[in-house]
């Protein structure tokens, strides 16, 4: 990683307030992202992943509020900024793809009006020069027939299609980073991987940096170059790709990798975890994945463990049990 | 009405599971939206073969017709032709009172767990509903309904639950707990595990195998999702646009898959252990109803496109043929996808 890397996000907390009972998703999110570099948020449902996405583009949802730590991009602290300069970068500097293309867009616009709407509001362009540089996005995503994409209502279009013109309206800005969360997962398989690849030769071509929110490890194996493992609103692992996969060091990690069915184990049983994510992983005292560790001993339920760096090629892991050896 | 039949079933001769259930040439309609138009075919000429013990995948994308077809069998919806055989009997000709009787042999596991419980049951009614429609009068306890949560891992402290106090996992505990409960010989599963967590779907695979063992179950698992059917399936038949287009065991077809649109949906799965591999199917599927003739895949063809797109795809729709034992594939062509995926995709 360079010496200063494009995104930072370091020890962020985010509460939820409803009623008088404050509820906290997220507790002590670090991690950062280099320049042209793609990094996988992975976790199960309600782990935090989406809602980090969100955070850093200054849109949490009503009720929440980011209780501490910091978000600093490319030397601006996000969380600091009036919210006139926050929309400055977030659209032109910082863009994101949703999950579900379908309810991102807008339905009673056409999607060439959406689009040309952010080069107006961003690159300040003008009359033909909107035109134009909506049509040229458009055709580096691969989406043939771009007229009759441009004049089309979101719901006119296939899933793919929409994906797609979704990627051309975030990408339409030249970001320097694209938040992608879970772009594929409503798609079909064969659209999934166009839509996977278009992902990455743009990356490649371009260099942008991704943060790409995912469930899947078979997508995090695709298009990552380094993962982030979240667990019930906390790190429970970072390392390079084919690390993480290959060579986990948090138990969570492991029994994550264990759980998907692989070519190599059909027919035999899948690795289990027992019990349920804490409902207010924000009270637990200890590490928060310690009721349904397979090896957690007195230590793990009453004390914290802090991300610490492990071995010499740059994972890091929050267990009290890893050691430096794999696993 | 094409040609397409059947494959020609093995032997039923010793050592050969009898069959079970018998899918001949279904085929299922629906008006098209616009006036004047021809019905689309959602389900096209499929039949298949499940034998009695076994696990058979049915795999395909949005638009495949696995969903119809799944309905089809359970007779939620009639089929526009063909036949449904159930342990030799006609399960379409069949008389309500008959019919009623073999559906209690055939069940069903739904893909969204909370959807397709009533909120305002408990657990216990929720287990409880098919033993009271299929034995009025007799009175339903806690003694039969307990071993049925055990068995799926469930407890006595569920039993006063209302679905939206369970977690997804635990809905379709309950579901599959409500299939048991009439202790059917085949369950059909339509996409049991597609709405809940990895680390979820493994504990609910998994006790579907159990199950299955303890009670000699046959499954029709219905699923998307590649990475599932190759795990728990003994038989596999690939769907594409209504039709079956590749037909194997499981090995064989995960292995060696010999039609253009199988081998393009293995290699775009993303896998934990090589990544995706690409996009061997460019563009979308045409919509429904828009293909006049020819084979359903050709427009997105990748291997018509290698050999200079013969005229033959587009405008005759090849049939099912079982070149192989137990391995029958759809395409004028099959003899030409055989290179190894690696070559392929490179």
């Amino acid at each position: 990683m360079t010496a200063s890397p494009l995104l930072s996000v370091r020890d962020l907390a985010v509460e939820f307030r409803t009623g008088g009972v404050v509820t906290r998703p997220l507790d002590g999110i670090s991690f950062e992202v280099g320049r042209g570099e793609v990094v996988g948020l992975v976790g199960e449902t309600g782990c935090g992943k989406t809602l980090t996405g969100l955070s850093v583009l200054g849109l949490l949802p009503k009720g929440a509020t980011i209780a501490s730590g910091e978000i600093v991009f490319d030397g601006a602290h996000l969380h600091d900024l009036p919210s006139a300069e926050l929309r400055v970068i977030r659209g032109r500097r910082i863009a994101m793809v949703f999950q579900n293309p379908s309810t991102a867009m807008n339905p009673v616009f056409t999607i060439g009006t959406q689009i040309e709407q952010v080069v107006r509001t961003h690159l300040g362009l003008r009359g033909r020069d909107v035109r134009d540089h909506v049509r040229e996005t458009l055709v580096a995503v691969g989406l043939p027939e771009t007229e009759r994409v441009l004049r089309s209502y979101p719901h006119q279009l296939s899933g793919g299609m929409l994906q797609r013109a979704m990627i051309a309206m975030a990408l339409t800005c030249g970001p320097d980073l694209l938040i992608a969360d879970e772009p594929t997962t409503a798609l079909d398989v064969t659209i999934g991987a166009q839509v996977l690849q278009l992902l990455r030769r743009l990356q490649e071509d371009r260099g942008f940096s991704v943060v790409f929110v995912t469930h899947d490890l078979g997508v995090v194996r695709t298009v990552t170059d380094r993962v982030v493992v979240l667990y019930a609103g906390r790190v429970a692992e970072e390392a390079p790709t084919v690390d993480l996969l290959t060579s986990p060091r948090h138990p969570y990690t492991e029994g994550l990798i264990g759980a998907v069915p692989r070519p190599d184990r059909r027919g035999k049983a899948l690795t289990m975890i027992p019990g349920t994510v804490p409902a207010d992983p924000g009270r637990v005292a200890g590490c928060v994945f310690a009721d349904r560790c397979p090896i957690a001993v007195d230590r793990c339920r009453v004390e914290r463990p802090e991300l610490r760096q492990l071995g010499p090629r740059g994972g890091r892991v929050a267990c009290h049990l890893a050691s430096g050896a794999v696993l | 009405m094409s040609g397409a039949q059947a494959p020609e079933r093995m032997d039923t001769g010793s050592g050969s599971p009898r069959l079970i259930l018998r899918v001949q040439n279904l085929t299922r309609e629906f008006p098209s939206p616009r006036r004047g138009q021809p019905p689309i075919r959602a389900v096209a000429d499929v039949s298949f073969d499940v034998r009695e013990g076994e696990v058979m995948g049915i795999v395909g994308e949005s638009g495949s017709g696995k969903t119809t077809l799944a309905r089809c069998l359970l007779g939620l919806i009639p089929p526009t032709a063909g036949q449904i055989e159930f342990d030799g009997h006609d399960l379409i000709g069949a008389s309500g009172q008959e019919r009623r009787r073999l559906r209690r042999d055939l069940q069903v596991v739904f893909q969204d767990p909370v959807g397709s419980l009533d909120p305002r049951l408990s657990v216990r009614d929720i287990v409880a509903e098919p033993i009271r429609t299929h034995e009025p009068g007799r009175s339903v306890t806690d003694d039969d309904i307990l071993p049925l949560l055990e068995e799926v891992g469930l407890a006595r402290g569920h039993l006063r639950r209302r679905p939206h106090e369970l977690s997804g996992g635990q809905c379709q505990r309950v579901a599959i707990a409500r299939a048991l409960a009439l202790r059917p010989r085949v369950v059909v599963l339509d996409e049991p595990t597609s709405s809940l967590d990895v680390s979820v779907q493994a504990q609910i695979l998994n006790l579907l195998t159990d199950l299955r063992e303890r009670h000699g179950l046959t499954y029709l698992l219905v699923s998307h999702d590649l990475s599932v059917v190759r795990h728990v399936t003994d038989r596999v038949a690939v769907m594409y646009l209504g039709r079956i287009v590749e037909q194997a065991t499981t090995e064989e077809l995960f292995r060696s898959p010999r039609h253009p649109y199988t081998r393009a949906l293995l290699a775009a799965a993303p896998s934990v252990d090589r990544g995706a591999g690409s996009a061997l199917a460019q563009g979308d599927p045409p919509p429904a109803g828009a293909l006049e003739s020819g084979c359903a895949f050709h427009p997105r063809c990748w291997l018509r496109e290698r050999l200079d797109r013969p005229e033959i795809c587009a405008s005759t729709s090849p049939l099912l043929i079982e070149a192989d034992a137990d391995h029958a594939t759809a395409c004028h062509f099959s003899d030409h996808v055989m290179d190894p995926l690696e070559e392929v995709t490179a």
